[in-house]
């Protein structure tokens, strides 16, 4: 066959079945999906309703977020704006497009269609993070801001996204390749070289504007998709040793983590009124609230000790009202959540869709993790939100767009005949 | 072709990812029930610690008033400038307009502050908080300043700066008393003095405002709201009489100074019936105000050091300079007593009647009380035959010794422990020494029943070798003048609340009766008779009242390595001596220049002191016929009086001598003039009749008379046409040795003819040194 172009063919074919068939006679839907090595039985690859639980979960999240981010920002909302509900308006406003954009996506696009958006989204984030460095602007010392209008994006949160679904399509339109062993061309070319180009160049922009919690969160969740994608152990490890070594290096260069570390590791020793003031306040905030919390809206942290409680520390102030209870929901959550996303990823009808839900998932989960880790002090205090509950911006709208990326995949599970 | 289902790897792997999150949701949740169960009690403490607001609503402290009621120690308001960061960065922001800069030029250029402009934007740079101070302690002038900065129309009523007005002690006399008031430290408490000793009284209670606030310092809405309002310290009343103190410091300067003291000088005022003490001092003070400021005699001693500024050992010295400076000798330090401790010994032998009126010893200059040490009498020669009596009037050591021995040890022991000496005398002031046995006293063996006893007995008899506290010294002198009974002296007479409500008030408390009022009055008498007539106290006398006193020089025996030989000179006195209302002790430690005896040193001074005191305390003179005689008397006013008449009223009415110049009818001018106080005698007025006569007044120039005797002067003075005026001792007709100190108008300059010159005469012969120089031979 002549060779016409990436991604022509399979372009043609969908648009051809989408144009020609009705969905149940689509080809994709009548093959037999589980091939000879995945040989269960009785399995059927159909199009139907989204995952309710997987809805449920978010939708959950989403809630539980907004009360929180009310009760957290009320007080710091008044003494800054004057007007209470200014943080928790802001929220709902997010959530309420992000969802309407999604369902949008949710009804009307087919599993082809994120191949086309994981390439747009890659494209856009390279462009944006250009962008951000000469028009962007600035916010506690570093650029990270693209502001059109009454909006503000942010690019390295774009970024997250796309690297996820560029590397998950790069992983599946290579499948066969990567398992070649040739010397070039095969499994180092295709499983290595070009997923890690792909985080180079995304890292390499983001480094540039010095968003250290953003790169760490992009790195680890290309490798999270380099990995369950296929890349070899061995390579896996080369990798990860080399990342181990670049936190070394900035560690070694950068004072200004270095003082993070520091501060970490002894913070007995730092100042409770400077670099220690955040996390101490978190700790006393999350320790006050004991087993069943001080009540809804009580926290007294919440006055300014916990600064900006509305944002990346809002997991304090849940702790504090809610006390060990309302902790261990909003983790149970996040784990019903992994678990449902990973659910519907194993189901899904093609390994790239998989991986992108798989890639979804774990950014949301990863994000949760580290969020906490760094509120509960398990390690050094960088800026990462908690999705969902961590009041507005594009952080929350790419959060929920992606469950509905999510949840438009779960449309087209394989499902038992 | 693209696309496929997941493959059995990548599930295999999502799996292993899924485990290794599910593990890492398990650590986090093991690590928040660490925190939230094990740490809840500590971590909520903090919370409610950082949140509660914890303001002190503080007590006034109490007022100190002298007996009169006049107010020696209160507190004045001083203010603290704050500025708040929060708001200046809120309202920059707003306004557009950069308020740090403008609040840091204007407060950096208000000089009286000193503030720097770097200062003020530093502080202003912590914009989470609401209140940085600036500078404490800002008095009302500098705290006007801030103001009229404030009220420009940039900042008016923006609220970005603040002055908070707190409460200073303050002391209306500075030096005045400082030894016996103290003073507080930063935190309010009293560190020395009345102001330690009563500080629980004085300072109240705090009361206290717990509310809660944000981390920015706003005040917030709190269940546990509450206040305790504040309790106001009592005000003190002492014994303490700003007149009297005055008058006490001002002798003691005066002595201190012209004798070249090196060791402080100190004094003591008691009431004699109830042990009030109207002064007590000691110099140099300090300023009150200032206390941490040397005093001018320890920055000497501090420069003479030559120790660098800022070096350790200067810092030390400054240290200990302060610390002495601070002390309160009169109550805190022990001395020698030397012969005024002879009033004590008289007081025993004759409560113990032995001595009988009249009963002679003799006096050969020197003495053996074991028969082996040779112990002198101040006066070499010997006083020869004389009376007890006597030789307590002129501090015969010979004659006290044989006193001491017919008392014998343990009688001697019983008086001077009932006197008082042994034990604290009470006062009511922190740091109070006694002597005690085996240390600054013999011990109890040595002193009645060793080989030693004796001597040792010998010599305590005068005074010599054993060292007692001021304060206790004239507690028992006192109990000599007021007929025997040992009262406590005190210095707080009455305690009340802010309402005037007496809390405590003080009542005479008399410890015991040492000895019988007659044996009191006999040594007063026989003190008083010394000090009127040739006695070694007679530098203390004053015209019209009668003075018992008694001075001592003793030589500090103990304190080595000095460039002089240390003494110390020191009286004490009681007064008037038939009723005695006020008794003095009065020493200078360790003077340099001059006589060094305590006649000439402490004497004078207290009879300066007694003179201006008793009359104040409402003792009235009462002058003998000889005194009348003495008294000086008032120059007539002899102008526009017909030169006739003039002569007959100065020559036969006052008995002044009349010069008169010229043959005019009417008497046009007179020197000295009329109400010019002069000895009488010879005294002499010249008047002038004429116009010519006016023109060429006649004049002479003052001689030399220092060194002279009352006689010599006068007789000078009489030659020249001068009159004399005597100020200072004015028994010195009765005396020898009496003279001329001092002379108000300098040798050399002339004067006009019947001036009156002013002398200050003394007596400098030695009467009272108790060097305990014993010879073995």
């Amino acid at each position: 066959m002549k060779k016409r172009g990436f991604f022509v063919r399979g372009v043609e074919k969908l648009n051809n079945s989408y144009e020609n068939s009705l969905e149940r006679r689509d080809p994709i839907y009548l093959e037999k999906i589980h091939s000879s090595e995945n040989s269960e039985k009785g399995r059927a690859f159909e199009r139907g309703g989204i995952d309710v639980y997987f809805l449920i979960i978010v939708l959950a999240l989403c809630i539980f977020g907004t009360v929180m981010v009310y009760s957290a920002s009320a007080y710091t909302a008044e003494i800054e704006t004057g007007d209470s509900l200014y943080y928790v308006k802001r929220h709902i406003i997010f959530i309420v497009a992000a969802v309407s954009i999604g369902t949008v996506f949710v009804i009307f696009a087919k599993p082809w269609f994120w191949r086309f958006f994981s390439m747009g989204a890659y494209a856009a984030s390279v462009v944006l993070l250009l962008a951000v460095l000469v028009v962007g602007s600035e916010g506690n010392g570093a650029q990270r801001w693209i502001e059109i209008g009454p909006i503000t994006i942010q690019p390295s949160e774009i970024a997250k996204m796309a690297i996820v679904m560029f590397l998950a399509l790069i992983m599946s339109k290579f499948e066969h390749k990567i398992e070649l062993s040739q010397r070039f061309g095969g499994h180092f070319r295709y499983g290595v070289l070009y997923p890690g180009l792909s985080i180079a160049v995304i890292c390499g922009l983001v480094m540039l504007e010095k968003h250290l919690s953003g790169l760490i969160i992009i790195g680890l969740l290309g490798l999270t998709v380099m990995l369950i994608g296929g890349t070899d152990k061995k390579w896996m490890a080369m990798i990860c040793g080399a990342g181990v070594v670049a936190v070394a290096v900035v560690l070694l260069f950068s004072d200004y983590a270095q003082e993070r570390v520091m501060t970490w590791l002894f913070l007995e020793n730092a100042d409770p009124e400077g670099a220690a003031w955040q996390t101490w306040q978190g700790l006393y905030a999350i320790g006050s609230g004991g087993v069943f919390g001080v009540g809804l809206g009580n926290s007294r942290q919440k006055y300014g000790y916990v600064s900006e409680p509305q944002n990346d520390f809002i997991f304090t102030i849940v702790c504090e009202e809610l006390g060990l209870i309302g902790a261990i929901l909003v983790l149970a959550l996040f784990l019903l959540l992994l678990w449902r996303g990973y659910r519907i990823a194993s189901r899904a009808p093609d390994k790239f869709t998989s991986l992108v839900a798989y890639g979804l998932t774990t950014k949301i989960v990863l994000q949760t993790i580290l969020n906490i880790a760094v509120v509960t002090n398990s390690m050094p205090n960088t800026g990462i939100s908690l999705p969902f509950f961590s009041s507005g911006g594009t952080a929350l709208v790419l959060q929920i767009f992606e469950m509905c990326i999510v949840l438009s995949i779960s449309r087209y599970s394989t499902v038992k005949k | 072709m693209v696309g496929g289902t997941p493959s059995t790897k990548v599930r295999k792997r999502a799996s292993w990812m899924c485990i290794v999150f599910s593990i890492l949701f398990f650590l986090l949740a093991g690590k928040i029930l660490y925190i939230q169960i094990f740490k809840f009690d500590e971590y909520e403490q903090k919370v409610i610690d950082q949140m509660t607001q914890e303001t002190t609503v503080s007590a006034d402290r109490g007022n100190i008033y002298d007996t009169n009621g006049i107010v020696i120690a209160t507190n004045i308001t001083t203010y603290r400038l704050f500025i708040d960061p929060a708001a200046i960065s809120r309202q920059s922001s707003a306004d557009g307009v950069n308020y740090a800069d403008i609040i840091a030029r204007g407060v950096s250029e208000i000089d009286t502050l000193g503030i720097t402009y770097e200062d003020v934007i530093a502080q202003a740079g912590y914009t989470k908080y609401r209140d940085r101070t600036l500078m404490r302690h800002l008095s009302e002038e500098q705290a006007d300043a801030v103001r009229a900065f404030i009220a420009q129309k940039e900042l008016d009523d923006k609220a970005l700066v603040h002055l908070q007005a707190t409460s200073k002690r303050y002391y209306p006399y500075d030096n005045l008393a400082s030894h016996v008031l103290g003073f507080t430290g930063g935190d309010g408490n009293g560190l020395y003095g009345l102001e330690m000793q009563y500080d629980e009284i004085l300072s109240g209670t705090d009361g206290k405002y717990i509310g809660a606030k944000d981390s920015f310092g706003n005040e917030m809405v709190y269940d546990y709201e509450s206040y305790i309002p504040a309790i106001d310290g009592y005000n003190i009343t002492t014994t303490i009489d700003v007149y009297i103190q005055a008058e006490l410091e001002e002798q003691l300067q005066t002595a201190y100074v012209e004798s070249g003291g090196k060791n402080r000088a100190c004094g003591i005022v008691l009431d004699v019936d109830t042990g009030a003490v109207l002064a007590m001092a000691v110099y140099p003070s300090y300023n009150l105000n200032d206390p941490w400021e040397l005093n001018y005699q320890s920055a000497q001693k501090l420069s003479e050091s030559g120790f660098d500024e800022g070096s350790d050992e200067y810092n030390e010295l400054k240290q200990q300079l302060l610390l002495e400076t601070w002390a309160n000798k009169a109550v805190g330090e022990l001395y020698m007593p030397g012969s005024t401790f002879k009033v004590i010994t008289a007081a025993m032998a004759y409560e113990e009647h032995i001595v009988k009126e009249g009963e002679t010893f003799s006096c050969p200059g020197y003495w053996y009380p074991d028969g082996v040490s040779k112990i002198h009498c101040h006066y070499h020669k010997g006083h020869g035959m004389l009376t007890f009596e006597r030789g307590l009037q002129q501090s015969c050591n010979p004659v006290l010794m044989q006193m001491g021995l017919r008392l014998g040890a343990e009688d001697y022991y019983k008086y001077f422990s009932a006197f008082g000496y042994f034990e604290k005398t009470g006062i009511d002031v922190s740091g109070e020494a006694y002597t005690s046995t085996g240390v600054t006293f013999w011990s109890e063996k040595d002193f009645l029943d060793s080989p030693q006893t004796t001597l040792n007995l010998a010599v305590a008899s005068f005074g010599q070798n054993f060292k007692i506290s001021p304060i206790a010294h004239i507690s028992a002198i006192n109990a000599v003048a007021n007929g025997g009974n040992l009262v406590t002296p005190y210095f707080v007479k009455e305690i009340t609340d802010n309402e005037g409500n007496v809390i405590y008030s003080h009542e005479t408390e008399v410890k015991r009766q040492v000895i019988s009022e007659a044996t009191a009055q006999k040594v007063s008498d026989i003190l008083e008779e010394g000090v009127a007539t040739d006695g070694g106290s007679k530098n203390a006398y004053v015209a019209g009242y009668r003075i018992a006193a008694k001075t001592g020089t003793s030589e500090k025996k103990d304190v080595k390595d000095t460039e002089y030989i240390p003494y110390v000179c020191s009286a004490i006195a009681f007064a008037p001596a038939e009723a005695p209302e006020i008794s003095v002790l009065f020493m200078v430690d360790e003077p340099t220049e001059g006589v060094l005896y305590a006649s000439v040193i402490a004497a004078p001074y207290v009879a300066n002191l007694m003179s201006e005191v008793l009359p104040y305390v409402g003792v009235e003179a009462e002058y003998t016929e000889e005194e009348l005689k003495n008294k000086a008397v008032i120059t007539p006013s002899l102008v526009q009086l017909e030169t006739e008449d003039a002569k007959k009223k100065a020559v036969e009415w006052f008995g002044f001598d009349i010069e008169v110049v010229g043959d005019g009818k009417y008497v046009l001018a007179q020197s000295p003039a009329g109400g010019t106080l002069v000895e009488p005698g010879c005294a002499k007025v010249v008047i002038y009749t004429t116009d010519e006569a006016l023109q060429e007044r006649r004049t002479v120039k003052v001689p030399n008379l220092v060194g002279m005797t009352a006689v010599a002067a006068n007789g000078t003075l009489t030659n020249l046409g001068l009159n004399l005026k005597i100020s200072g001792t004015t028994n010195f007709a009765s005396g020898k040795g009496a003279v001329v100190i001092e002379q108000n108008i300098a040798p050399g300059e002339t004067v006009e003819l019947g001036s009156v010159i002013e002398l200050t005469f003394r007596y400098l012969d030695d009467s009272d040194v108790t060097f305990a120089d014993t010879e073995n031979e």
